[in-house]
C-alpha cells in the first residue's frame, strides 16, 4: 500500500530527524483523516509514516504568561473538556466539542484540523477569531512562528514545508471579563455530518457600549479561511445598534460574493449568513435601545 | 501476508489480557481484534469513521477501531464488547437493559452502542436525554429509530444506580 516504513516516535526531536531524509515522510497522529487516505492509496508510493500520537510534549495545554499554548497533538476531547481553554478562549471549547462524534474527538487533534485546512475544519474559524499564532519547527530545529491567517493559504492548502512539523498553536488569553464570544455551527444532521458553516465571533465593548474590538470568522463561507476585516472595521469605535449590525452582516455577505462569486448554493448560503450573523451579533453585543 | 520485513511488533492489553501481534503499517486496530484475536463482536460497517459499529474503548475513551492503526494502539488498554460481561459470562446491566428495552434488532450496531453507553455511564451515571443523544451521536442504527436504544440507556442507568 505504498508504505515503506512505519516509525513510532515519542519525542519532538525524533520526529524532526525523520523529516529531513530523502524519502517522503508523512505524519500521522489521530488518524481520523490519514487512515482513510492511507487505505485509498492516495498518499503516494514509498512513504515513511511517522506516528506522533504518543509524543507527550505535543499534547500539552499550557498557560505561558498571557498566552495559552496548545500542542499540535492535543485531542479535541481534551480541548473540549479543558476549563483553561473555556475561560481563555471563550469559543474554542465549543468548536472542539462540535467536531465529529465522541469517537472522533478522542483521536482527532487540533494540529490535524489546522494542517488539513479543510473548509469544514471546525476549530479554524475559532482560532482565526482568537488571533492565533502557529509554531513550526524544521529538521534543523529552527523555529518559525506566524499568524494562522497567513499559514492557511488556500482551500486545503497551508504554508507548511516538507521538513516542518507543526508544534503548537497559541493565542492571547481573553479571560477576565471584558471579552465575550460566541460560536455557532449550522449543520444538517448533528454530529458526524461535516460542518456546513460555523460562525466564530469575539467582541469587547466599553462601559458606554462602544465596540472596542470585534472579530468575525465564518467557516465554509470563503474559499480561503479568513476574517471579515472590512466588516469588523464598520463596527469598531461605534455604538452597537440594529442598523450597524445589519450593515456589518451585509458587508460580510458582499465579501463572500466577492471571493467566491455567485454559485448554486448562494441562494441558500447568503441569506443564511446574513440572518445568522445579525442574530449572533445582536445577542453578543450590548445594544443601544 | 507478504513483505514480512515491513512488519512491526505491537503489544496491548485487550479485555485485561496481554497480547502481542506482528502487523503491517496499514493494519488497523480493528483488524487485530477481528483477524488476529478473533474477537468478532466489534463490527466493521463503513470503515471511514462514520457508523460507530467498530467502537471500542482505548485507554478509557471510545474510538473507532477502523481509524486507529494497530501501531498507534501499541501499549494501549483496549476493551471490546467481549470484555463487558462479568467473569462468569453474566450479562452486564447495560446488555440486559438493551435486551429488555427491545433495543437489539439486527444487532449490528449493538456492540458499538453498548461500548458508547458504557463510556457515558462511567462518566455520567444519570445522563439527561440530550446527553444520551450526544454520547451516541457517533453510532448509527438502521433498524430501531433510536427510541428503544435511548430507552435502554435510561433503563441501564436506573438499574445501575439502584444497585449502588
Ligand atoms: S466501521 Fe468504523 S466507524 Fe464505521
Ligand atoms: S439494530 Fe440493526 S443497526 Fe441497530
Amino acid at each position: 500500500m505504498g508504505i515503506e516504513k512505519y516509525i513510532q516516535v515519542t519525542s519532538i526531536s525524533e520526529v524532526l530527524s525523520c523529516l529531513g531524509g530523502t524519502s517522503p515522510a508523512r505524519i500521522i497522529c489521530g488518524g481520523t483523516d490519514m487512515v482513510i487516505s492511507l487505505r485509498e492509496g492516495s498518499l503516494g508510493e514509498h512513504i515513511t509514516l511517522v506516528d506522533i500520537s504518543r509524543v507527550k510534549e505535543l499534547q500539552q495545554i499550557t498557560q505561558d504568561g498571557q498566552d495559552i499554548e496548545i500542542g499540535a497533538a492535543a485531542v479535541m476531547a481534551d480541548i473540549a473538556e479543558s476549563s483553561c481553554i473555556a475561560e481563555s478562549s471563550l469559543i474554542l471549547h465549543h468548536a472542539a466539542r462540535s467536531v465529529g462524534s465522541p469517537q472522533i474527538r478522542s483521536r482527532g487533534t487540533i494540529g490535524g484540523n489546522i494542517v488539513t485546512s479543510a473548509q469544514c475544519a471546525d476549530t479554524i474559524p475559532a482560532l482565526l477569531a482568537l488571533d492565533a499564532q502557529i509554531t513550526l519547527m524544521n529538521s534543523e530545529q529552527s523555529v518559525r512562528t506566524l499568524p494562522i491567517s497567513q499559514f492557511l493559504t488556500g482551500p486545503k492548502q497551508t504554508d507548511i514545508r516538507n521538513d516542518e512539523l507543526l508544534i503548537s498553536v497559541r493565542f492571547p488569553s481573553l479571560a477576565g471579563g471584558v471579552y465575550r464570544g460566541s460560536y455557532y455551527k449550522l449543520i444538517r444532521r448533528a454530529a458526524v455530518a461535516k460542518s456546513r458553516m460555523s460562525f466564530a465571533l469575539i467582541s469587547a465593548q466599553d462601559r458606554q457600549g462602544i465596540v472596542e474590538d470585534i472579530r468575525i470568522s465564518i467557516g465554509s463561507a470563503l474559499s480561503t479561511h479568513g476574517r471579515f476585516k472590512e466588516a469588523e472595521k464598520m463596527l469598531i469605535g461605534k455604538k452597537a445598534s440594529l442598523d450597524a449590525v445589519e450593515k456589518t452582516a451585509e458587508c460580510c455577505v458582499s465579501q463572500v460574493v466577492e471571493q467566491t462569486g455567485i454559485r448554486w448554493s448562494s441562494a441558500y448560503k447568503l441569506p443564511v449568513i446574513k440572518d445568522v450573523l445579525c442574530r449572533e451579533l445582536e445577542t453578543l453585543l450590548e445594544m443601544e435601545d | 501476508m507478504e513483505h514480512k520485513e515491513n512488519k512491526t511488533a505491537v503489544s496491548m492489553t485487550v479485555n485485561g489480557k496481554h497480547i502481542q501481534a506482528e502487523v503491517l503499517p496499514e493494519t488497523r486496530l480493528l483488524d487485530v481484534l477481528r483477524e488476529e484475536l478473533h474477537l468478532l463482536g466489534t463490527k466493521e460497517g463503513c470503515s471511514i469513521g462514520e457508523c460507530g459499529a467498530c467502537t471500542v474503548l482505548m485507554n478509557g475513551r471510545t474510538v473507532n477501531a477502523c481509524m486507529v492503526l494497530a501501531g498507534s494502539a501499541d501499549g494501549a488498554e483496549i476493551m471490546t464488547i467481549e470484555g463487558v460481561c462479568g467473569p462468569e459470562g453474566e450479562l452486564h446491566p447495560i446488555q440486559q437493559a438493551f435486551i429488555d428495552a427491545g433495543a437489539v434488532h439486527c444487532g449490528f450496531c449493538t456492540p458499538g452502542m453498548i461500548i458508547s453507553t458504557l463510556s457515558l455511564l462511567m462518566k455520567n451515571p444519570q445522563p439527561k436525554d440530550d446527553q444520551i443523544q450526544e454520547a451516541l451521536s457517533g453510532n448509527l442504527c438502521r433498524c430501531t429509530g433510536y427510541h428503544q436504544i435511548f430507552k435502554a440507556v435510561r433503563l441501564a442507568s436506573e438499574r445501575m444506580h439502584r444497585k449502588e
